[in-house]
């Protein structure tokens, strides 16, 4: 017997494929969305009805991260 | 229903790739501040946001733990932390999980 083994998959499982390809990548870029929200918590920006955009978010961890190293720098050869 | 002619469309485009250069060099800017091993692959946008926001909870904690001050007489040992070495690089990543 002769089955037509992943050939010609029907619209339906085509469909079915694009469906879940989608739902993946939403799930995907609502993780990304979530990490970007919790950036926006440890870094000094605007208030939660105006919070920072993306770039933003990404331009200020940077300078703050730049900040935090250079206070603690200075922490370490003080003591 | 939308209409956008063909020149719109593009232009869109191009506005959005544009848009995404700017961002992912925002990311490869960031990755550069965080300390990572060696031999390690780039970090991907995902891992990059987690690793930031991990690393700089853990530095303002470091802050706060230890205020600067003239004397530092401030508390010692309790937390264990050692000071004068830079070996925290990596092992940040280890303090949570």
């Amino acid at each position: 017997k002769k089955t037509k083994s992943h050939k010609n998959p029907s619209k339906d499982v085509l469909r079915g494929r694009r469906q879940a390809a989608n739902a993946r990548e939403r799930r995907r870029m609502n993780s990304l969305n979530v990490a970007f929200d919790e950036l926006r918590g440890v870094i000094p920006g605007l208030s939660d009805d105006r919070k920072l955009s993306k770039y933003d978010t990404l331009q200020m961890a940077q300078s703050y991260i730049d900040a935090l190293k250079e206070v603690l720098s200075k922490q370490e050869s003080d003591n | 229903r939308r209409t956008i002619s063909r020149k719109q469309r593009s232009a869109a485009n191009q506005r959005e790739r544009r848009r995404m250069v700017s961002l992912n060099t925002a990311f490869d800017q960031l990755r550069t501040r965080i300390p990572t091993f060696p031999h390690e692959k780039k970090l991907s946008r995902i891992q990059t946001l987690k690793y930031a926001t991990e690393y700089i909870a853990v530095m303002a904690e470091l802050l706060k733990d230890h205020p600067k001050s003239d004397d530092c007489r401030s508390e010692t040992e309790s937390e264990g932390v050692s000071h004068g070495n830079q070996s925290e690089n990596n092992d940040w990543r280890q303090k949570r999980n």
